[in-house]
């Protein structure tokens, strides 16, 4: 599965990061990295989790490769 | 399913009786009645699938009716974000970001700590003190106003006039004396700043006195609008967060230990107290576009009261034991507390620093204080807020104090 992020909607929370550090990284002024956007069956549900906490919906995890 | 939940049954925010202790109710709301209705206007979700579903579809709901249960929604002179719709909210929230942007609160840290510190040191030594009036209601105040740019000499008297005006919301506050009296001060404040345009600062009442190029000009109603919808938004709620948070820790001793011995576990302290004593209850959409709500069909003008308290506590969800209390729960930072989509608190990065530094100042220096003999949770007054009444705590200071 793939992490796709809707970059207009991330206000830079860092949920995200606090969740799943291993896939996301926000500089010091918010802006958001996705350090890998391929998502192993072994690390779906990590991931989930983080999408789960974004406070502004920006991500989705999806089955586009 | 449209079920009528007149009986008492099920969890219904328009019955008094239903406030003061609701988690029964709507543990039955979400097994028998995840979507009901409970006037001709309103309806009620409850649980996690449809509360996540309302707050992330703009299309068919407006903000425009949030905060009121019945048919007529609370007139504004001026618009707050929180009951704005695009394209206005937009802008708004855009401009609110200069300051909230999360990575700037996350800069504030070390001003939110000497506050911290201000107050911890007002508290004694030892002895009986309530943890909720005599140190969390000043934080969050005090570090709004600061961001605010409101000057320090008045944060006693503008906490004073603010207190009055939260605790009127939702009935009119514009003809309270001290809501005629702030709003003075406040539009001297903002005449202030534009009369001396040369000197700029890094806060709120700056940001809304003067527009940017593409934004737009604020009256002086308009700026104290903004800033009122901010003073009501951060001082109840932070506050709740911060004594909900204590007394959950400290009623069950094992887990004020575990983030004594483990302080990484205080950041998912907070987070499983904004879970299960959600300090916002509810949130109001209003429909505007026909839309089925779980399997719930509803029209437009209906209103839909979103049960935040009981998506969070859904069993569904967070597994049987949601209505407990659980430093080391796995990912309770998904939980609904501070909203979800466009309309997401804005205050919410400033909220967790403060509950973190304000929990971790106790830890510090009071690690042996004990919850007072014979306290219970007793919820506070109020439909909106969810907070214990008191933290009465037995101070004990560290032997190097």
């Amino acid at each position: 599965m793939r992490i796709e992020v809707d970059l207009n909607r991330c206000e830079g929370h860092g949920m995200c990061e606090v969740v799943a550090p291993e896939f996301f990284a926000l500089d010091d002024e918010g802006k958001l990295t996705v350090l890998t956007d391929d998502v192993t069956p072994s690390d779906e549900a990590h991931v989930r989790d983080a999408v789960l906490a974004c406070p502004v919906a920006a991500l989705k995890l999806s089955n586009n490769r | 399913m449209t079920t009528s939940t007149s009986s008492d049954q099920f969890f219904n925010p328009l019955n008094p009786e239903h406030i003061a202790d609701p988690d029964e109710l709507m543990q039955a709301s979400r097994k028998g009645c995840p979507v009901g209705q409970v006037s001709d206007v309103l309806y009620v979700a409850n649980t996690d699938a449809v509360v996540r579903q309302v707050f992330d579809d703009t299309e068919h709901f407006s903000n425009r009716g949030n905060f009121s249960v019945g048919a007529e929604d609370v007139q504004w002179p001026f618009t707050p974000v929180t009951n704005e719709d695009p394209p206005q909210h937009t802008a708004l929230r855009a401009r609110l970001l200069k300051d909230f942007a999360p990575a700037r609160l996350r800069r504030l840290t070390p001003r939110v700590a000497a506050i911290v510190h201000d107050c911890l040191s007002a508290l004694p030594l030892s002895g009986r003190v309530d943890l909720y009036a005599e140190y969390a209601h000043f934080i969050p105040a005090r570090v709004l106003y600061a961001l605010i740019g409101i000057p320090e000499g008045a944060w006693r008297a503008v906490q004073r006039q603010a207190d009055v005006i939260v605790a009127t919301v939702p009935e009119p506050t514009h003809t309270l004396p001290e809501f005629i009296a702030l709003t003075a001060y406040l539009g001297q404040l903002v005449e202030q700043r534009r009369n001396n345009p040369g000197e700029r600062h890094e806060d709120v009442l700056d940001n809304l006195s003067f527009a940017d190029p593409g934004e737009q000009e604020m009256s002086v109603p308009e700026v104290m609008t903004h800033i009122l919808q901010l003073v009501v938004a951060a001082t109840d709620t932070t506050r709740a967060l911060i004594a909900n948070c204590l007394y959950r820790l400290l009623v069950d001793r094992d887990q004020w230990e575990a983030v004594l011995a483990d302080r990484s576990l205080l950041p998912k302290a907070v987070e499983e107290s904004l879970r299960s004593d959600s300090p916002a209850q509810f949130m109001v959409r209003t429909v505007i576009d026909d839309v089925t709500v779980g399997d719930c069909p509803i029209s437009p003008g209906k209103k839909v009261y979103l049960n935040i308290q009981s998506a969070n506590h859904d069993e569904n969800f967070w597994g049987d034991d949601s209505r407990t209390f659980r430093v080391d729960r796995p990912n309770a930072t998904a939980h609904l507390a501070f909203g979800r989509g466009i309309h997401t608190c804005i205050g919410a990065p400033l909220a967790r620093i403060e509950a973190r530094i304000a929990i971790e100042a106790l830890l510090d220096s009071y690690p042996h204080m004990t919850l007072a003999p014979e306290t219970r949770w007793v919820k506070c007054e109020g439909a909106l807020t969810r907070r214990v009444r008191s933290v009465p705590v037995l101070l004990t200071g560290t032997e190097d104090q």
